[in-house]
Parts: C-alpha cells; sequence; structure tokens
C-alpha cells in the first residue's frame, strides 16, 4: 500500500485556518457540503448566513467538537486538526467563545481567568503543584481590566449580569492567548450600549489575533466587519468586503429575501 | 479551630476517657468507642465521595464496592491470621473446609503477607477504580448514566461476592476474626488502637482532601461541574480529572473498608450492595455537599441515629433513611451544614436589623411624609 501522493503545499502561507472540501452529515442532513474555508492570520471575520446554514457546524468542526465526514481542517502551517481532542486543540492556541454564556458559576471571577490562562500543562498533576507566579496574577489582572471586570473580581461569577459573563466568558478566552478566536454571537441578549463595547473589545483583540466572528446582527456585523463570508445550505455562498456582500442579489435572496417572506407572512 | 478541636477530642479526649474505670462520669464505654470507630471509618469514606460528588458533581452509586474490596482484603489477611485456631482447626477458614475446599486458593495466597495486604487495600480499589473509571470517562458518560452504571456496578459486585464459587465465604462473608497483625481483636486495648488508627486516618484523609480542593485542580473540579464544556474549551481534559477523584475516592472507601472489618468483626456482601451504596450518598447529602466536614458530620449523624433507631424503634429506621433524603433533597438541598449556616446568617440579620432600628428611628419618622 502506498500512501497517497500529498498536495504540496498543504496550505497558503499565511492562513491560520484552512479547511479544505469539508463535509458534516448529521444522519443525512448535511450540515457542512464540501465547504472550502480559510482564514488569514490577524484577520477578523464574519461569517453570517439564515439559520441552519452551517454556522455553528463551522466553529464546532474547527474546535474539535464535531468530527467531519471528509476533508481537511488544518490550523497555522500544516496543523491537522482532524485526530484532536478539543481540549488539544485548545492548547494548541484555538479559543472558543460560546453563544450563551458559559462560566465557572461558583468559581470567583478570577478564578475563572486563572483556569483559563494558557499554560505549559493542563493536567491534573501540574494542577496539583503550587501556583501564585507573579507574572501569572499580572496577566489575570490585565484580562480583567481589559473586559472591564478587575472590580469584581472576587465576587462569583453567577452573579453577573449577563452581558457581565459574556465579557468573562470573551476574557477566559483572551486568557487561553489563542491565535485564532471563534465567537459565536457575541451580542445576543446586550444592550445597544453592551454591544458597541463588545464591537470595539473584538477589534482590539483582532490586533494581534485572528478573529473569526458568527454574528445575525446585521448592524453590529457592519460595525465590526470588513471581510464577510455567507454561508447558505453548508457551503459559502460569497465572500468580500461588507458593502459588496450586502449588494449581492444572491444573498438578498436567501439572508434577507427570507426575512422579506417572514415579514409578508405577518400581513 | 473548630475542626481542630474536634479532631483532638475525637482522636485523643475519647480514647484517654475510655481508659478511665466504668464507674467514672466521663467514662467511654468500649462499645461506644468501637461503635465511634466505625462511624469514623464511614466518615474516611464519605469525604471521598464529597470530593466527587460535591466537587467535581459525579454521582457514584458505587461505593459499597470499593468499601468492601478493601474490607475483604483486610479480611481475608484476618480469616489467615486465624490458622488453625479455628472451628475446623484447619490451616483453611472455616467456610472453606465447610465447602470441601482442599487447597488455599492462589489469589490467597499473598494475604498471609501484612506488608501486600497494607498495600493491596489501597490498591485494589484505586486499580478497580481506575480501570472502571477509565472506561465510563474516557466514553464520556456522565450524569446520570454514570450514576446508573455505578449502581449496576454495586448490583453485580453483590452478586459475585454472594457466589460460594468465588472463594469469598459467600452470602456469610468473612467473619471470627482472632488478631490484627498479632493482637488479640478481643482486648479493648487493640479496639482501642484501631480507633486511634482510625481517627488519624480520617483526619489524613481531611487534610489529603482539603488540600486537592486549595489547588487548581480543586477549582477545575468545581468547574468541571459547573460547565464541562468551558473546561474542555479551555484546554483541560474533564476524564482525566473525574479519573483522578474516582481513584482518590476509591481508595479513600478501601482504606475505609480495611478498618471497618477489624472493627466490626464481619465483612459480607450485604456491606457492598447497592443499599448501602446508596446509604452513603444520603450521609454526604445530609451533611452538606461540598464542604468536606459535611460529609463527616453526615456520616457520623446519620449512622448515630441509626444505631439509636434501629435498637429503639428497629421499623421506623427505613422509613427515616427514605424520609431523610427526600426531606434533604427538597428542604436542605445543602445539608446540615448548609442549614445551620443560613440560620446563623438570619439570626446574624435580626440582630443587626435591630440594632439598626434602634439606632435609626427618630429619623425615620421625621423623615415619613404626613398624609
Amino acid at each position: 500500500m502506498s500512501a497517497p501522493p500529498r498536495s504540496e503545499p498543504l496550505t497558503r502561507a499565511a492562513s491560520i485556518i484552512y479547511l479544505e472540501d469539508v463535509t458534516v452529515n448529521y444522519d443525512g442532513f448535511k450540515a457542512l457540503s464540501r465547504l472550502n474555508f480559510f482564514m488569514d492570520r490577524r484577520e477578523l471575520r464574519v461569517v453570517i448566513g439564515p439559520n441552519g446554514a452551517g454556522k455553528t457546524t463551522l466553529l464546532d468542526v474547527v474546535s474539535g467538537r464535531v468530527k467531519p465526514e471528509s476533508g481537511r481542517v488544518i490550523f497555522g502551517h500544516s496543523t491537522d486538526l482532524l485526530p484532536l481532542r478539543e481540549n488539544q486543540i485548545a492548547q494548541l492556541g484555538v479559543g472558543r467563545k460560546f453563544q450563551t454564556p458559559s462560566v465557572f458559576v461558583n468559581l470567583t471571577v478570577w478564578d475563572n481567568v486563572e483556569l483559563s490562562l494558557r499554560r505549559a500543562s493542563k493536567g491534573v498533576f501540574a494542577a496539583l503543584r503550587r501556583r501564585d507566579a507573579r507574572e501569572e496574577r499580572d496577566r489575570i489582572l490585565q484580562t480583567l481590566e481589559t473586559v472591564r471586570l478587575a472590580d469584581k473580581a472576587d465576587g462569583k461569577a453567577g452573579a453577573l449580569s449577563h452581558g457581565e459573563k459574556q465579557w468573562l466568558e470573551i476574557g477566559m478566552v483572551i486568557a487561553q492567548d489563542p491565535e485564532l478566536l471563534l465567537v459565536d454571537e457575541p451580542v445576543a441578549g446586550m444592550t445597544d450600549d453592551e454591544t458597541a463595547r463588545t464591537g470595539e473589545l473584538l477589534e482590539s483583540i483582532a490586533a494581534d489575533r485572528s478573529v473569526l466572528v458568527i454574528e445575525h446582527d446585521m448592524e453590529f456585523v457592519r460595525q465590526i466587519a470588513r471581510q464577510v463570508t455567507v454561508l447558505h445550505q453548508g457551503t459559502v455562498l460569497c465572500e468580500g468586503p461588507v458593502e459588496q456582500v450586502q449588494g449581492d442579489p444572491r444573498v438578498l435572496e436567501v439572508y434577507l429575501g427570507r426575512r422579506r417572506e417572514g415579514a409578508d407572512a405577518v400581513h | 479551630m473548630a475542626l481542630a478541636i474536634a479532631a483532638v477530642v475525637v482522636a485523643v479526649v475519647l480514647p484517654v476517657c475510655n481508659m478511665l474505670p466504668a464507674g467514672s462520669p466521663l467514662a467511654v464505654s468500649n462499645f461506644t468507642l468501637n461503635l465511634f470507630g466505625k462511624f469514623l471509618t464511614y466518615a474516611i469514606l464519605a469525604l471521598g465521595l464529597d470530593l466527587l460528588w460535591g466537587y467535581a458533581g459525579v454521582l457514584s452509586l458505587g461505593h459499597g464496592v470499593f468499601f468492601g474490596l478493601g474490607a475483604y482484603a483486610m479480611g481475608m489477611h484476618l480469616m489467615l491470621e486465624i490458622g488453625s485456631k479455628s472451628v475446623y482447626q484447619s490451616s483453611l477458614p472455616d467456610f472453606m473446609v465447610w465447602n470441601q475446599v482442599t487447597m488455599l486458593p492462589l489469589f490467597w495466597r499473598p494475604f498471609h503477607s501484612s506488608l501486600f495486604t497494607l498495600v493491596a487495600i489501597v490498591l485494589v480499589p484505586a486499580l478497580f477504580g481506575f480501570a472502571f473509571g477509565y472506561l465510563a470517562f474516557r466514553s464520556r458518560i456522565r450524569g446520570v448514566y454514570f450514576s446508573i452504571i455505578t449502581q449496576a456496578l454495586a448490583l453485580s459486585a453483590w452478586l459475585v461476592f454472594n457466589r460460594n464459587e468465588m472463594n469469598l465465604g459467600g452470602t456469610n462473608g468473612l467473619a471470627d476474626f482472632k488478631t490484627v497483625f498479632g493482637m488479640p481483636l478481643n482486648q479493648p486495648a487493640t479496639q482501642r488502637g484501631l480507633y486511634v488508627v482510625t481517627a488519624l486516618t480520617l483526619i489524613g484523609a481531611y487534610v489529603l482532601c482539603r488540600w486537592i480542593t486549595l489547588t487548581r485542580a480543586g477549582k477545575v473540579l468545581v468547574a468541571i461541574r459547573d460547565s464541562e464544556t468551558r473546561v474542555l474549551f479551555s484546554g483541560y481534559s474533564p476524564a482525566a480529572y473525574k479519573l483522578f477523584v474516582f481513584v482518590v475516592s476509591a481508595a479513600l472507601a478501601g482504606i475505609a473498608g480495611a478498618l471497618y472489618a477489624p472493627q466490626v468483626g464481619i465483612i459480607t456482601p450485604a456491606k457492598i450492595g447497592v443499599l448501602p451504596s446508596i446509604e452513603m450518598v444520603v450521609w454526604v447529602a445530609a451533611g452538606g455537599r461540598g464542604t468536606l466536614y459535611g460529609a463527616v458530620l453526615g456520616a457520623f449523624g446519620v449512622n448515630w441515629i441509626q444505631s439509636w433507631l434501629t435498637t429503639s424503634y428497629p421499623d421506623l429506621w427505613l422509613l427515616f433513611l427514605g424520609g431523610l433524603f427526600m426531606g434533604a433533597v427538597l428542604f436542605f438541598p445543602d445539608g446540615i451544614v448548609g442549614a445551620l449556616g443560613r440560620l446563623g446568617a438570619r439570626v446574624r440579620r435580626i440582630v443587626s436589623r435591630r440594632s439598626d432600628r434602634a439606632v435609626s428611628t427618630p429619623s425615620v419618622s421625621l423623615g415619613r411624609p404626613t398624609p
């Protein structure tokens, strides 16, 4: 048996994440269908699309939660993510923020960030050894200041408001010091003021990392997006700057057109 | 501070009082000391169970099995210590003579050695816990599904230990121990020594569990209870952490069982099955989860009530146990410890409100607008 010929080069030199021909099949429903997708380093990308277009599945595939039926997923220069577990992918430098805030409600805000910090080993025996290095404390404090939660550091995370929990989780993901951040609908349920601040936060993060955001809120997309990818039925419908995508007739049909249908139904 | 006082009372004062002459007002009878010794072994087990359930949120309904493994390992050594002083005056344990076994089974032989026995007490439950936990946690079996398979484990272990072919004494288990490491078990001094060893082991187990909860690993356990997915996506393997506490708790249960056997004098499959395993969970629930001392209090309190009820009102015990579990779930989800804590907080609030009112009454009545 000879090994299948490797296509060279594996990825574009500058890409942070590269998906080729990825298909995810949920009992006959193709959540992703031969999807090709890549992002450059330090890019802030927004993925939009109607419900069921495969947006969250895309994040699931990159973060290791869902294993595709076929295709390749390459992180950075040449790391194949498919054989890795979720925690291994996180340790490589892929952080994920969930749609509904997912924080440790019975731990303090400080502890939430402390557990998330990037470290060489996150194994049991490493975690039993002493901690409390000065540099570590500085990193935690700095993260808390970035997400404006420094004054609540000693309170339980369960006592935070919805918006604050969202920020705490973003802070936890920043503390992981990831090269790539996956963010699923960060402003759902936020007030306008919180939404604006979240936008600024994501843009500042994207200064030295790659950020992939899934979003429904078009106004928010216009605020933060430079490059937008539209997913439809598990494949990329079109890709480009936000103004161009908004004017694309195919996008209007599948994405905005639905909204008009919904509006018609009301009458 | 309160814990240190409790530790001194349990480990030093009680055994000293046991040495006082029977007529003295502070004397603790041999019977009482022995009973407390049994409760202390339960408390050791409850500590491990609380680490697993109260911190990591993993509910095991099968810890009787690990308790049993430790108890049987110790029991086998104690049986072999009897030697030919048994009823049938054979070098084989009585039940083997009864079952017409002519040669000591191979797996019994290493238990002649005290050292091997001491190692086996910890390692057998720990390794068994490791194998079981590895398979379960790797397959991501969690929540109620995990609890159900641990209950199935308790049931199947109970069935296996009941079988005479296992050469473990069948339904009657192992009993009639004469000596422990050469010391006669019918002497109060030996029982007192066992009691002190048990008390010190409990203190050691408490320190171990407390240390684990104070490290970053302890925070990861609480984090697993809160959001296992977040833990996973933060770069930790929840399976590895759960396996770690599962093995620690299995080892503690084994040690508890090994201290139980010589003090109570008998170990049977009845101590392994589903019901005793659930009782163990009730101790922790009644005492208060996630505090460690709550588990110790619960193990002590529930069993004290049990020994009182089963002698005074034997019919009521099971009703009480069921009521206790339901009551704990419905009204005291955080157990005795939590209920006392809330009561204390309420008293403090009332006291402080009263003193506030004493100061602020005049200004309030002045500030009220007239209708």
